[in-house]
């Protein structure tokens, strides 16, 4: 039982660095040179050189050599638009990575704790008093935080919460929430305010504005944030509550923790973009066949993931039809046989 | 080192306690089994020694000091829990689940560097399952699966470590490795070790002290030769069982085995004479 070197040394020692830091540069460079991509493509092309010498030009002086309305598409119009599609994408997926790690359960979603219906009511109620889509985000944010509330209030026993009891609670604000939805549409002016209300449900970025992003992307950021910095920890609160406890975690009280920052993150997407299923599901699986179980790497790969993804479906929603493609439309029917594919290719073997 | 119950009672209902009265000390290096027929209450016994459920009357003192005493984290920087083999919904490799060992060092945004890989590789080394390292905890046998998570336990560097039928689910082979391991963690590293057992033998083979529990609620515990007696399994088990010596490879080895089960006729006479 002497610490002879094994063979397993090797392979233990030797992984980590090389492979582990090309692998987080990967996770960096991917979005970025999709997001540049997405700058170029449009109704209106604009090449790649001109939309790298507009972005050089915010930070350093460059004379400018293409024409104005080019900076108006890619400054003002597609920039934000790029922008919130990687942050949206990279926020449902973690969220959806740390819930499915949180219940240890691999088949649940961000929307699991009736966030998403709390939101959609909330936005679907500010179409219908105000009929403008100004209010639509702050509506939606706050009855997704309502929501978030109710559930956890649910769920409460004497302190604490078990998994089951939160699961339960979700299923409850959902159903009030859908039902209140269903409410909303049926008051709806069938002509005008009911389209209104289901086009947002089926989420969309048209909506994208650096208006938007100025309060949405804090919010997103400082829940991926505290997402990321606990990304280790989730493998241990993926375990039954007995090992998470003898492992010296406080289960409870990091599960609140990790909630309450996932659940703003889904809320703030909502609010921003409507309901986008499929995402915050499926992307945590496939990050998983990539990376493995390991929440260090998969949080970080899911966010990348995630972020790539729900540009390129923006990109074809935009671009692929003179209309704009709702994208719960678009994650589906391009995810879905995707994923399909890999399933049948892995045998289900990932986890 | 020691640990020690002094006056311990729990029951999921007050009225109704699964154990009461309870007390015992186990110092450095001792091996305590925890016999009993299924329902006793073994695992609920764990849990109220270990803290996870709290003692109605009484107390554990680790190393002299309370248990309640201790914040959390450095609680289980003493102890280590050594769950039932079960696999998990996300396949973690094996040195991805031992590393999680050292949660309880690590601050709450801490992750394990080039130090907790180092002290992984000794215990993996140790258990001899190194070849297993990138291995998914969910393709390898319960037996491999088992020692994984003692190797988990044994990373947070427990002074006692507890193990909940670690034995339980495997083959004769597995069964002495296992057995092995714990005798080797008491004896050369002085780690006081409490395992739930299904098998007087593996109580025989390696435990310095019992504690028997019996479905009416009593319980016994003292050096192994003086609580497994043939009268004792028989009261305890409903068992009629035979104590013997095997003389193997230079060593006397004491086992039971279980003859015939206590006719019901004959039960209340034989629980008297045992008492």
């Amino acid at each position: 039982m002497a610490s002879a070197p094994s063979r397993a040394d090797a392979r233990l020692l030797a992984r980590p660095p090389a492979l582990a830091r090309l692998r987080t540069l990967a996770f960096w460079i991917v979005p970025l040179v999709f997001g540049i991509a997405a700058l170029c493509l449009g109704r209106y092309l604009v090449p790649p050189g001109n939309v790298l010498a507009i972005l050089a030009s915010q930070v350093i002086p460059v004379e400018p050599f293409w024409p104005p309305v080019e900076e108006t598409v890619v400054l003002q119009i597609r920039l934000p638009r790029i922008l919130m599609a990687l942050a949206i994408g990279a926020g449902l997926s973690v969220s959806g990575a740390a819930f499915q790690g949180l219940f240890g359960n691999p088949l649940v979603s961000p929307h699991i704790l009736g966030v998403s219906s709390g939101a959609g009511f909330g936005a679907a109620v500010t179409i219908l008093l105000f009929r403008q889509m100004a209010f639509v985000p702050l509506g939606a944010l706050a009855f997704g935080l309502i929501a978030m509330a109710i559930a956890l209030w649910i769920s409460r026993r004497g302190g604490s919460s078990s998994l089951f009891m939160l699961i339960l609670a979700g299923v409850i604000t959902a159903a009030m929430f859908e039902a209140l939805l269903s409410l909303v549409k049926y008051l709806a002016d069938p002509n005008d305010t009911l389209p209104t209300i289901v086009y947002w449900l089926m989420g969309s970025l048209t909506g994208a504005s650096w208006g938007n992003l100025a309060w949405g992307l804090p919010l997103m950021a400082a829940g991926i944030a505290v997402l990321v910095a606990l990304r280790w920890r989730l493998n241990v609160l993926s375990l039954s509550e007995t090992e998470a406890r003898a492992l010296g975690a406080d289960p409870r009280r990091m599960r609140w923790v990790v909630i309450v920052a996932a659940t703003l993150v889904t809320a703030t997407t909502v609010s921003l973009a409507g309901i986008i299923g499929w995402v915050g599901l499926v992307i945590p699986h496939i990050a998983r066949m990539i990376v493995g179980a390991n929440h260090q790497v998969l949080i970080p790969a899911s966010l990348s993931l995630g972020a790539v993804y729900l540009l390129m479906i923006d990109t074809i929603a935009r671009t692929a039809t003179g209309a704009e493609i709702p994208l719960s439309i678009l994650t589906a029917v391009i995810g879905a046989p995707f994923f399909a594919w890999l399933l049948k290719r892995s045998k289900g073997g990932w986890t | 080192m020691s640990l020690i119950v002094e006056n311990g009672r729990f029951g999921h209902r007050a009225d109704q306690p699964v154990i009461n009265g309870l007390n015992l000390r186990l110092d450095r290096g001792e091996v305590m089994a925890v016999v009993g027929p299924n329902g006793a209450g073994k695992t609920t016994l764990l849990n109220a020694i270990t803290g996870m459920l709290r003692w109605q009357e009484g107390r554990t003192l680790i190393h002299g000091r309370p248990l309640t005493d201790y914040p959390a984290r450095e609680l289980w920087q003493h102890l280590g829990y050594v769950p039932q083999a079960r696999t998990n919904a996300f396949a973690y490799s094996v040195l991805d689940m031992v590393l999680l060992g050292r949660a309880a060092h690590l601050g709450t945004f801490g992750r394990p560097g080039a130090a907790e890989h180092q002290a992984a590789q000794r215990v993996l080394d140790r258990l001899e399952i190194s070849d297993l390292a990138q291995r998914s905890c969910n393709a390898i046998s319960g037996g491999e699966l088992q020692l994984v998570f003692i190797a988990r336990a044994l990373l947070a560097e427990p002074a006692i470590l507890f193990l909940d039928e670690p034995e339980s689910h495997l083959d004769f082979k597995k069964q002495l490795i296992v057995l092995d391991i714990i005798e080797r963690l008491a004896r050369e590293d002085g780690i006081i070790c409490v395992l739930n057992t299904h098998f007087p033998n593996h109580a025989l083979r390696i435990a310095d002290k019992v504690l028997m529990l019996s479905s009416d609620r009593s319980h016994r515990f003292g050096p192994t030769a003086e609580i497994l007696t043939e009268e004792a399994i028989r009261a305890c088990f409903g068992v009629n069982a035979v104590l013997s010596d095997i003389p193997a490879e230079g060593r006397i080895h004491r086992a039971i085995y279980p003859v015939s089960l206590v006719s019901p006729d004959a039960e209340p006479a034989l629980l008297r004479a045992a008492e």
